[in-house]
């Protein structure tokens, strides 16, 4: 017995040592392949705020990008959620679907809720629950490798504005050169339905009930991007590479444009330099309607989370004008709150690459909107990897556009006819 | 020491197993009956996922992949086979090609991937290249229904043949070499031995190949996750189909439906191997 209690005892106050409590309320915090980055900044407000609130103990945690779905979902399987955590707003319908989210309108004050840009407040409320407080943004813009241009023979004038320039620059470039102009996904990760947006074709109606991207307008304007693949006037693996590829043609400088977020900057700065120097920037490409997407990152507050209030307040409190400044100041992205957008560092133009970028992209920053209104539904990855199938089908000729995208709505309905 | 102490070294093992596979699998098979959602709570539906699973067209062409995908089974073994033949004999020559086969086993499949992006890539790939200095179409290596199929098969092919090459080599250094002398004074030619002794001999080491090769086949997923992840949901094979609706669309009911399927195709293969081989005749 005495043996056996030999070997308990030291087990059982390394135990007690583990689960002793700090008598403090503990929040866990789930950032999104900040870390080592940004290390210096989160440990500066965890600290500050720590100070502040005595009784609150923030357990900062890292997750990489692409591991955060399952590690959240893990975790909620093992009855050890975090409170907060970092998500793309793309994901808050599924999980705002799923009844995961706390609505922040009954944890904070209008007074509070009203400091965001109107625009990313509304990409985080579903069921008029406000499912996430939105973090920091990004929009589009675009990059152009001015040396290949000029060895084309285009100026600066040429670079297009619209998705109809756009398409006749991808074929006189390619005509003129043989090589390509631009890399964009219309396969995986479809841009397509962004560009419908920005067109102003609606691919379903408000109440998210019927699909109506085989209109004649539809089929036509997506027939454009089929046949430019189709006759070789863009890279053979755009409709199977998925989106977060779009940059790197172009920073191996086999492309002259790209239209990507002005956070793609730094890392062309870091993996090609000599594209880095030539290239230049111009606002992003919109169809007719001028409107360009809106990226929001934003914390979301996970209904299992035992102390909401506690969690809400420091949401905020990451989320208020003078820590994303300071944040902003670390990258280029942009703060969702109003105050912290008008400050000079969004406008002041010291003539640097950064600077014009932060500034283009700043302009566009209030205007931006959610132009793929699918994603508002739960359901939103079955819908996208239909469409994104229908190119795929449309664009290796085993069936027309039309055909494609017909197939496509009659899937979609389908899929939406199950959660009405 | 009583007769039962020996059994008590096998419960570290059974223990771990039970937590980490058969404890896993008998929940698996629970979930496929379930509508899961791990926030509001589970309901049951009996073999609904399984209806869905069968009325599922892409689930279809996923499980026809994954059929088609055990030819790599047989190219394995015959590529292994003749090059373990060639290599049984341990000299610095020999010594110097087991280890080159081998270099692709010890590859991370990420490194490995990104190259063989390289060379499958249609606009700048080495396999493109070549065929237009020779005036031929270029190939979809990657885009294109089934060829994009084959193309991973060939790089699961490069990945395993090293690995099945060793299971062989350790399998002909066992036979006796006085039988095959015996049957060379015979007057046996180098290939009637190698039909008529070796073969015969190395039957448990290919059903073993055969078996292991199979199953690897059957749950491939990570060359075609590196190699054509955003391929039609058609294009790819059974485990992909799994991954998809469980750990991207967190249908974890019927990803757990599609796993059991999985489960009887790979044990249904298996038993059919051992059976074709004769695995249970006591003289093999």
């Amino acid at each position: 017995m005495k043996k056996v209690l030999l070997y308990i005892l030291p087990l059982l106050c390394i135990f007690l040592s583990c689960s002793k409590s700090t008598g403090k309320t503990e929040i866990e915090f789930w950032t999104l392949q900040l870390s080592p980055t940004f290390d210096n900044y989160f440990k500066e407000i965890i600290n500050k705020y720590e100070a502040e609130h005595p009784n609150i103990k923030i357990k900062w945690v890292d997750i990489p990008y692409d591991a955060v779905i399952q590690k959240l979902m893990s975790s909620v399987a093992a009855g050890n959620p975090p409170d907060l955590v970092n998500l793309s707003a793309d994901f808050l319908s599924k999980f705002s679907g799923m009844k995961a989210l706390a609505d922040y309108k009954e944890l904070l004050p209008d007074s509070l809720l009203n400091l965001y840009l109107p625009n990313a407040i509304e990409q985080c409320t579903y069921n008029n629950k406000i499912t996430a407080l939105p973090w920091y943004l990004n929009t589009y813009v675009l990059f152009y490798n001015t040396e290949l241009l000029r060895q084309a023979g285009f100026t600066e004038k040429d670079v297009p504005k619209s998705f109809s320039q756009l398409i006749k620059f991808i074929r006189l470039y390619k005509d003129r050169t043989g090589k390509y102009a631009f890399f964009w996904n219309i396969g995986k990760d479809s841009y397509l339905p962004m560009m419908l947006g920005s067109e102003g074709i609606e691919m379903l109606n408000q109440s998210l009930t019927k699909a109506s991207f085989n209109s004649t307008e539809a089929v036509n304007t997506i027939d454009e991007w089929i046949k430019l693949y189709k006759e070789g006037y863009l890279p053979k693996e755009c409709i199977i590479k998925p989106g977060s590829t779009v940059i790197e043609s172009y920073q191996a400088g086999q492309t002259a444009l790209v239209f990507t977020g002005p956070v793609f900057l730094k890392r062309i700065q870091e993996n090609a330099p000599a594209v880095y120097k030539s290239t230049e920037i111009k606002p992003a490409i919109t169809g007719k309607t001028g409107r360009h997407e809106l990226a929001v990152m934003c914390i979301s507050l996970l209904n299992s989370s035992t102390h909401k209030n506690e969690a809400a307040e420091f949401a905020y409190y990451v989320t208020n004008a003078q820590n994303q400044l300071k944040f902003c100041k670390l990258a280029t992205i942009y703060p969702s709150v109003v105050e912290a957008l008008k400050n000079p560092y969004f406008t002041n133009d010291d003539g640097t690459l950064e600077a014009k970028a932060r500034i283009t992209g700043a302009n566009e920053l209030p205007f931006a909107v959610k132009l793929r209104k699918y994603l508002d539904h739960p359901k939103f990855d079955l819908l996208r990897d239909s469409f994104d199938e229908s190119i795929q089908n449309a664009a290796l000729g085993k069936s027309s556009t039309k055909e494609a995208l017909d197939n496509a709505v009659v899937e979609w309905n389908d899929i939406l006819k199950d959660n009405e | 020491m009583s007769k039962r102490t020996p059994y008590y070294f096998f419960l570290p093992a059974l223990l771990f197993l039970g937590l980490f596979a058969f404890l896993p699998f008998l929940q698996v098979i629970y979930f496929s009956f379930l509508n899961y959602n791990i926030f509001e709570g589970s309901s049951f539906v009996g073999f609904n996922n399984y209806v869905k699973l069968f009325s599922d067209s892409k689930f279809l062409y996923a499980l026809l992949n994954s059929v088609i995908f055990l030819l790599v089974t047989p190219v394995l073994i015959i590529i292994s086979l003749m090059l373990a033949l060639f290599l049984r004999d341990t000299n610095k020559v020999t010594k110097f090609f087991r280890s080159l086969y081998f270099l692709p086993v010890i590859t991370p499949i990420v490194i490995a991937g990104i190259f063989w992006k390289w060379i499958f890539a249609e606009d700048t790939g080495i396999l493109n290249y070549w065929l237009s200095l020779v005036n031929l179409p270029n190939v979809s290596w990657l885009t294109k229904y089934p060829v994009n199929l084959f193309s991973v098969m060939i790089v699961t092919v490069w990945r395993g043949f090293g690995y099945y090459l060793l299971i062989f080599i350790a399998g002909l250094v066992a036979i006796p070499k006085e039988v095959e002398e015996a049957a060379k004074l015979d007057g046996a030619t180098k290939f009637q031995q190698a039909c008529y002794i070796i073969l015969p001999m190395l039957k448990p080491v290919i059903l073993l190949v055969l078996v292991m090769s199979s199953s690897a086949a059957i749950k491939m997923f990570t060359e075609l996750y590196i190699l054509i992840p955003g391929t039609p949901l058609a294009n790819k094979t059974l485990v992909f189909y799994m991954f998809k609706y469980a750990f991207e669309r967190f249908d974890f009911g019927y990803g757990s439906a599609a796993g059991v399927i999985i489960f009887i195709l790979t044990f249904g293969f298996s038993i059919l191997n051992i059976k074709l081989m004769g695995g249970n005749n006591e003289n093999s």
